[in-house]
């Protein structure tokens, strides 16, 4: 079993996976998830100080999961760099001392955890720090409505054109006409952009 | 600003702006804060999109992940729930034994010519019923054993029992039922345990229906 996954889903076709999206990627996901989480877990326990945390090992797997794929999709992460094991291993790491040291007392972060603090690649950094403000926008765009973040989703990660877009919402039966998509995605951008630029 | 605008600096932060118009849009951005405002804001808004589309596939494999643990403790559970079910419907159903009792006879040290045929008669029946071949024969014994005044009640109580066995042995499941309520039993002196009881009182009514 363990054989057949490892062999299917190597490195490259995770990541291959990942960029195709859809079913592929959620397989993907998945298939990450299977072959490195016993490995990862051990690896976040091992550093672990013995405390009962809020957060788990699981949490924080789930944690560098995400912020693999950002990177992933954001084309920042090369297989040239480091291999995946490695490239995970090292954001857990990260996750899991910025956790600890955020709950223990700044004694015991100075002379405890950071003495264990590897430097990481600028890019794995930048996503840690980044991912508690990132939070509070994603929720924003989630309050948005469905239609208006699917617009929003195929225009500008997808980076389909209107017309194409008007065409495959008319065909599902989600609106009538080209221009009320085009209408919904003005007010949509407006909306949101509106939100985010007053807490930004 | 105009709908062609927008629509370029859409194209270039999604990626698809054509490779010929990329070098001139640049040199507008570097040129027009404005535009460079609203580029800037449209990458912040695509990064936001993208890292929330993430987040949804990322959410999305780990209750897949997690669910079919549930669903195996929940397979687990029905499956110990019916492998006790089934163990404790087959040591129900397994056919009933006489326990091993001891019996005084009043406390005498020597015994009379008739108490020695009765207790002979006990001891055949309880051969019989042991072997299971000829309940039929261990009835004729017991029915005149659990009517004569002769013999003590705690033989008597045995002997009533071993009838309720010797009956469902039989297939005389309303006998069974008839000989079991009348055997007054209950406390400490009863010496039939209440898996012993419970056992014939399922074995009477799994023949009754």
């Amino acid at each position: 079993m363990n054989f057949s996954l490892s062999k299917q889903w190597n490195d490259e076709a995770i990541v291959d996976g990942i960029l195709t999206g859809g079913r592929r990627e959620h397989e993907a996901l998945v298939a990450l998830y299977k072959k490195f989480h016993v490995s990862l877990e051990r690896f976040i326990m091992h550093r672990g100080s013995g405390r009962d945390y809020a957060k788990q090992p699981e949490d924080i797997i789930w944690e560098a999961i995400e912020a693999f794929v950002v990177n992933v999709k954001k084309h920042s992460y090369s297989q040239k760099d480091a291999a995946l094991e490695t490239y995970l291993k090292s954001i857990c790491k990260n996750l899991w001392f910025r956790y600890i040291s955020s709950e223990a007392s700044r004694d015991d972060r100075q002379t405890k955890y950071m003495a264990d603090w590897d430097e990481l690649d600028d890019d794995v950094s930048e996503t840690l720090i980044e991912k508690e403000n990132w939070t509070y926008y994603i929720d924003i765009v989630s309050k948005a409505g469905k239609n208006c973040r699917q617009i929003l989703d195929m225009r500008l990660i997808d980076g389909f054109s209107m017309q194409e877009i008007s065409k495959i919402l008319i065909t599902e039966g989600l609106f009538e006409s080209d221009q009320t998509v085009r209408n919904t995605k003005s007010k949509c951008l407006k909306k949101v952009m509106e939100m985010i630029n007053v807490n930004f | 600003m105009t709908d062609l605008l927008q629509e370029q600096i859409e194209d270039y932060v999604a990626g698809v702006m054509p490779q010929t118009d990329i070098v001139s849009f640049e040199e507008k951005i570097k040129s027009d804060t404005q535009l460079r405002q609203q580029v800037i804001e449209t990458q912040r808004l695509r990064e936001i999109l993208l890292r929330s589309r993430v987040f949804r596939q990322v959410e999305a494999a780990r209750a897949e992940i997690s669910q079919p643990k549930k669903g195996r403790e929940l397979i687990f559970m029905l499956g110990g729930f019916a492998a006790a079910a089934s163990i404790l419907l087959f040591m129900l159903s397994s056919p009933v034994m006489l326990t091993s009792q001891e019996f005084n006879y009043r406390g005498e040290t020597t015994i009379s010519q008739g108490s020695e045929s009765r207790l002979n008669d006990f001891e055949k029946a309880k051969a019989i019923i042991n072997k299971g071949d000829n309940p039929q024969e261990a009835i004729k014994i017991l029915e005149k054993l659990t009517l004569s005044p002769e013999i003590s009640s705690n033989y008597q109580r045995n002997s009533k029992w071993m009838l309720v066995i010797a009956y469902l042995q039989n297939d005389k499941t309303d006998k069974a039922e008839e000989a079991f309520n009348k055997i007054i039993c209950e406390g400490i002196e009863c010496p039939y345990s209440t898996w012993e009881k419970t056992k014939i009182k399922w074995q009477i009514f799994w023949g009754k229906n």
